[in-house]
């Protein structure tokens, strides 16, 4: 699925441009000192301002186009076990959709301490999925899928220490053209038995 | 210095280490020969498992068994018998980020001194045993 950048584009541009008007002003040696917190807080000003635009151009996403439905049934389930899944996306207007994924993530979180500050590490391993190809959907136009899925009987449950997790889900993303992606997680939780028990 | 040996009899035979089920009871025996008089608080053998891989490590103790307590004596082999029941999780795991490991433990607990101790890998799964873990 095409993968819009435009965020990621206004992300960098706004973080270079930033960095080179502090990098600028600090090499001119005409720079009054005391504008130095000025242009510092601006910058994290512009920087709070974008990620508040980032989020607030989500919601309007979500009330323009309209919200995916997810269900799973069963939720909670074991390694080997099948089990349904119905996505359904009503669009509330025309789009443009350059591609709608399903797919079920097997996720590895891992925090980890380096100094004084805790970072956190991100896997998704795809362990099914299904693509569908982009068009363009009308108005009232509903987007449907429904299959049975599996949870492999070679795979892992879900997992939660103080560091260490291992989470499945169910996840839906939908781009559209001049929209932020749509998606949608349902978490399941993976039992450490196995089918046949 | 102090002999521990751990000689796990049953499991199954999984590349290099031995292949447990979840909720299995692991037999086995555990050689011990000190190397001195030792004043042995406690003779733990543990199933415990470990976290690695990118995340802080996390660990837990899944079975323990107290084998002996009392004055283990210079250079006489004693063999201990013991049997460990495993939890049912988390069980082995090679991820991305992510390692799960397993192992059975012989620690001897001394006061105020380094305790001895010894250690064997397991796999806990319950899919087939591999030929290369």
């Amino acid at each position: 699925m095409k993968v819009k950048s435009i965020f990621t584009i206004f992300g960098i541009l706004l973080f270079l441009c930033t960095g080179l008007l502090i990098f600028g002003s600090l090499y001119n040696s005409n720079m009054q000192p005391q504008l130095i917190p000025i242009l510092i807080g601006g910058t994290f000003g512009i920087i709070l301002l974008g990620l508040l635009f980032y989020w607030l151009f989500g919601v309007i996403t979500r009330r323009a186009i309209g919200a995916p439905i997810i269900e799973v049934s069963p939720t909670t389930l074991r390694v080997g076990e099948t089990f349904s899944v119905t996505c359904q996306q009503t669009f509330k207007r025309n789009a443009n959709v350059t591609g709608i994924k399903i797919a079920l993530i097997r996720r590895e979180i891992a925090k980890y301490t380096r100094g004084t500050d805790t970072e956190t590490v991100i896997f998704n391993h795809t362990v099914q999925e299904s693509e569908e190809p982009g068009r363009v959907f009308n108005a009232g136009e509903t987007f449907l899928f429904s299959d049975r899925w599996k949870i492999p009987p070679d795979e892992m449950h879900s997992f939660k220490s103080r560091n260490n997790f291992i989470k499945w889900m169910v996840t839906i993303t939908i781009g559209i053209q001049g929209w932020r992606d749509i998606s949608k997680t349902v978490q399941l939780t993976v039992l450490p038995e196995t089918l046949s028990e | 210095m102090t002999t521990l040996e751990i000689t796990l009899k049953n499991g199954e035979q999984s590349g290099m280490v031995k292949q447990f089920q979840p909720e299995q009871t692991v037999s086995g025996t555990l050689l011990v020969i000190p190397d001195k008089d030792l004043k042995c608080r406690h003779l733990y053998v543990r199933a415990r498992w470990h976290t690695e891989g990118r995340g802080d490590r996390d660990s837990g103790i899944g079975a323990e068994v107290d084998l002996f307590q009392g004055t283990l004596k210079a250079g006489m082999p004693t063999e201990y018998q013991f049997e460990l029941t495993l939890p049912r999780e988390p069980w082995s795991y090679a991820g991305h980020f992510i390692n799960i490991l397993w192992e059975i433990e012989a620690v001897i607990d001394l006061r105020l001194a380094k305790d001895p101790r010894t250690a064997v890998e397991i796999v806990m799964s319950p899919a087939q045993p591999a030929e290369d873990f």
